[in-house]
């Protein structure tokens, strides 16, 4: 992506444009989206993310809707991410959320559609990184909504720091509220559209469920009844957020669950929402072997393996002549000293002739440096140099690959 | 993975005939875009910020008013003032022939009237931004 630096300037100045572009880059994954996630380490943690699940129909954008506007009262500054299904035939998707999300224009909201794309659970595979952007733009809370749910998809918890678990009247009896799944992420429960005939006893078998469970947090779980089309209950329902916030800032989850939705992980431990690798490996490039001496080395590759070389070339770098055996898409690369302080001398004087190292080709080594930095791999280069056929090459220490030299190398 | 194609479909102004857009909004979706939907009745201000927020690569406008003359044009304007410049605009409704010229004028690339096959705005928007 171009003139991210910039972009980031611009999106933490407020400019929609700016905001909207980084998220795009989330959205297309692989380099651009790791490049990202890059410029916006560090500048994470600061916001509150809400979640809001529950089945189709329950009101979640209705409620979402609602909550920006009471959170706006207050002055904060809203970010929403709301998931709808992508058709898994045409890979199509009809996002309609912001219909009930029709505010007027407003600089301290910003609502951001996504599809699933293929991600199970309730959520996309960007969406975290999407909440990312709109957290280091400065907003002070950012909801969540969920794709409409069944049972199972719970995907949520690890995406968000509290959940609102929302419930209708008329969907079924008690038995379904018992069920696992969405009964054990919910926070806050809320029984939506609480002017409907069995509305309050939605709320009571919600209850009853609740105090039956084994974890004693949980048999305290709050159940709140709101109508969220009229508004009514919505501030009690806020009340009762940060309450619960409290709580769990004094419990000391709220850091844990922050600490493992900002480290890429998540409670579940089945998270599908995976951090983006952005390096992209593409294939084994080539085996670097040590020789003593490149012509009679290259006899039984050529003469027995009938494989041919394309070429012999000097890398003064790293002391060494290169001769050039491909293979399929890998190639052997025989490498004989020219120096007796050359690393490949150093290795033969030690191991003897053998395969020094073998190279992983990926599409931006820039990214897989900074990639392998942050996951804190031990590296022997930190930056990139050049190697044999002008390819920009690192290597990976070692003692971080099981004692596999291993070099990565990108080539244009 | 293919670059998705995303499309903001909106209803400026006063008028509560939704059947087009949907039934357009549908269509797109089945040709595997990612169609945003706004709703009724929205200003011209709401559907360029839901644009950019959005990050589409083109609007579409339905209006069955007779208002498409200010409000087209309104939101193109809009759109370039709040850097959409690159955002295709196209419409559609029951716009009289002789409106059109002065629509595409002001910006708008295509307009789609009833009777239209929804295959002709699906091949339009792939030709522009495939």
């Amino acid at each position: 992506m171009e003139n991210l630096a910039q972009l980031l300037q611009d999106a933490k100045n407020g400019e929609k444009r700016a905001i909207s572009k980084l998220i795009s880059g989330v959205e297309r994954g692989g380099a651009d989206a790791a490049a990202v996630a890059r410029v916006l380490a560090g500048l994470t943690s600061g916001a509150l993310v809400l979640g809001v699940t529950g089945p189709p129909g329950a009101g979640k954008s209705t409620l979402t809707n609602g909550l920006v506007r009471q959170l706006r009262e207050s002055g904060k500054r809203v970010g929403v991410v709301a998931v709808d299904p992508t058709s898994p035939f045409s890979g199509g998707a009809l996002l309609g959320d912001r219909v009930r999300m029709n505010g007027e224009p407003d600089d301290g909201v910003f609502i951001r559609s996504m599809g699933t794309r293929g991600t199970f659970g309730g959520v996309s595979a960007a969406t975290r990184g999407a909440v990312n952007v709109l957290d280091a733009c400065g907003f002070d809370v950012v909801i969540v909504e969920t794709v409409g749910v069944g049972q199972a998809e719970v995907e949520i918890v690890n995406e968000a720091d509290i959940v609102l678990v929302l419930a209708v009247p008329g969907l079924g009896d008690d038995i379904q509220a018992i069920k696992a799944g969405l009964l054990e992420i919910g926070d806050v429960f809320v029984v939506n559209k609480c002017d409907l005939p069995g509305a309050d006893r939605v709320a009571v078998e919600l209850k009853a469920s609740l105090s039956l469970s084994s974890d004693e947090k949980r048999r305290e779980t709050p159940v709140v009844m709101v109508s969220a089309e009229s508004g009514s209950g919505l501030p009690a329902l806020l009340d009762t957020v940060w309450t619960q916030m409290h709580e769990l800032e004094q419990s000391g989850e709220l850091t844990l669950r922050r600490g493992l939705r900002l480290g890429g992980g998540g409670r579940t431990g089945l998270n599908l929402a995976e951090g983006v690798i952005g390096m992209n490996c593409l294939n084994f490039d080539h085996i670097g072997v040590a020789v003593k001496n490149l012509e009679d080395a290259a006899a039984f590759y050529e003469k027995i393996l009938g494989i041919k070389r394309t070429g012999i070339e000097e890398v003064d770098e790293q002391k060494v002549r290169v001769m050039f055996l491909p293979c399929g898409e890998c190639e052997v690369e025989l490498l004989e000293s020219t120096s007796e302080d050359g690393p490949v001398a150093r290795f033969i004087a030690k191991n003897g002739e053998g395969v020094q190292h073998v190279a992983i080709r990926v599409a931006d080594l820039d990214v897989a440096l900074a990639e392998l930095k942050e996951q804190g791999i031990r590296m022997i280069d930190e930056t990139p140099r050049y190697g044999a056929g002008g390819a920009r090459i690192a290597f990976v220490h070692p003692k971080a690959t099981n004692g596999v030299l291993m070099e990565l190398c990108e080539r244009k | 993975m293919e670059r998705k194609i995303r499309v903001l479909m909106a209803k400026p102004g006063l008028d509560g005939h939704d059947r087009g857009v949907k039934v357009v909004s549908r269509a797109l979706r089945d040709a595997g875009f990612e169609v945003i939907y706004t709703g009724l009745r929205q200003s011209p201000e709401q559907i360029v910020t839901a644009a950019i927020e959005e990050d589409v690569d083109a609007v579409g406008l339905s209006l069955l008013s007779g208002a498409h003359g200010y409000l087209f044009p309104r939101v193109v304007e809009l759109l370039r003032e709040k850097g959409g410049e690159d955002i295709v605009v196209f419409g559609g409704g029951v716009i009289p022939e002789e409106d059109i010229p002065d629509l595409k004028a002001a910006g708008v690339e295509a307009i789609f009237t009833p009777g239209t096959p929804t295959s002709e705005t699906v091949a339009f928007l792939r030709g522009r931004l495939g």
